[in-house]
């Protein structure tokens, strides 16, 4: 019998209507996340086409220069990391979305 | 604002270099100094409006995907999303929009930062024009003083003098400026250090991580860039056509003047420096930037 013991399994809820409206919540945010997330991605081509780095070394105290540097580099590293994140976050909604399609598909068919 | 300044940082070189030469031609020797400084402090101050202009940029796009995402995840309501799941999913996203508030406050620091650079390079692009022109009107004077040998004698102890008190006020600007940039470097710094302080606190070492990585990938920046200072500093060395007495050049015989046919060289490279608008050895080794932000490695 196909029960599923992921801990990440939602508690049972209330009535088959909740679950409903859950699972229709969940795979519209799920849809709509790559939307939201869209202004990130002009975010990495605008810090890669700045000169201020290559700038930086002769115009600033070398202080600034390697401060500067440091914060461009810094943020195109977490800006990439929140990138994949969102696409990882993605992944795991189209998990919690299937498991609980499983579970309720289950629980309907031969739950006794 | 579209000023180019980098034209009068260039005037500001030629005019002072020619009043240089002819107060040296005349016997006044003491406008040589500033021809080094003021190649130094060549700037674009454009590069940093613009560079300014790009971080606020970013900053609206972080903050647009930051309302985005908080909107979306506002509808799933911990109240009606009682489980475990929601519980975590409700976590993640949390620590996501934390993440990209971070980033934005980093943003609005950096272009201010940026901004504030960019005012003071400016200013100090119309101060050394300035003196450049102060430089021109001592050597106009000096040179009409010349009709006589008894009026030139005088006007150079005259000269010598008020290019000694300019030169006095030029060091004093230059370490404002100095200050100033040192100040802007701290402020970036911190910029960095609160953001991930405030992740080590809640126990995400992610950051910690990723400024290492970043280091590390901004390896060939900081070689060149390293490179391309040095160069510099060596090349206003070579045009005060004395041995340095202070910083990391300095030697034992600071103030020998250095080997015949060395300064001429510096000044040669200076012109061609100026003219291409970047330093002649190393200006052509920037390294390549891909498209997600990293350098290669040479051995790469």
């Amino acid at each position: 019998m196909p029960i599923n013991h992921n801990p990440s399994t939602p508690e049972e809820p209330a009535g088959p209507h909740e679950v409903e409206i859950e699972r229709e919540r969940l795979r519209e945010i799920r849809s709509r996340l790559p939307e939201a997330a869209r202004p990130l991605d002009s975010v990495l081509p605008n810090l890669v086409s700045l000169t201020v780095a290559e700038s930086a070394f002769t115009s600033f105290t070398y202080a600034l220069a390697l401060a500067y540097n440091e914060v461009e580099a810094f943020t195109i590293a977490e800006v990439r990391h929140r990138a994949e994140e969102t696409e990882r976050i993605q992944d795991g909604m189209t998990a919690s979305v299937t498991t609980w399609r499983d579970a309720e598909y289950a629980s309907s068919l031969t739950w006794r | 604002m579209a000023v180019n300044l980098a034209e009068p940082a260039r005037r500001g070189l030629l005019v002072g270099t020619g009043a240089a030469l002819t107060l040296s031609a005349l016997g006044v020797p003491a406008g040589w100094p500033f021809v080094g400084k003021m190649y130094v402090h060549q700037y674009d101050p454009q590069t940093f409006f613009d560079g300014a202009e790009t971080w606020l940029a970013v900053r609206d796009d972080v903050a647009a995907t930051r309302r985005n995402v908080e909107a979306l995840v506002a509808e799933v309501s911990v109240t009606s999303w009682r489980s475990d799941d929601g519980r975590a999913f409700q976590r993640r996203m949390d620590a996501y929009l934390a993440d990209l508030r971070g980033i934005e406050l980093r943003a609005v620091v950096t272009a201010l930062t940026l901004y504030t650079v960019g005012a003071a390079l400016a200013a100090m692009i119309l101060f050394q024009f300035l003196v450049a022109a102060v430089m021109a009107a001592v050597a106009a004077w000096v040179l009409t003083a010349a009709v006589t040998p008894v009026s030139l004698a005088g006007a150079r102890i005259l000269a010598t003098r008020s290019l000694i008190k300019l030169f006095e006020g030029y060091q004093s600007v230059e370490s404002l400026l100095d200050a100033l940039l040192h100040g802007c470097a701290a402020a970036l710094g911190a910029a960095v250090a609160v953001d991930l302080g405030g992740e080590a606190a809640r126990g995400d070492y992610g950051g910690v991580h990723d400024l290492a990585a970043a280091t590390f990938a901004q390896g060939p920046m900081l070689v060149w860039g390293t490179a391309n200072r040095v160069e510099r500093d060596l090349t206003a060395h070579g045009l005060d056509g004395r041995r340095p007495g202070s910083g990391l050049w300095s030697s034992a015989r600071a103030g020998a003047p250095l080997p015949p046919g060395l300064p001429q060289l510096a000044g040669a490279k200076a012109v061609n420096d100026i003219a291409t608008g970047s330093q002649t050895a190393t200006g052509r080794y920037v390294p390549e930037q891909a498209a997600d932000g990293t350098y290669s490695f040479p051995w790469e």
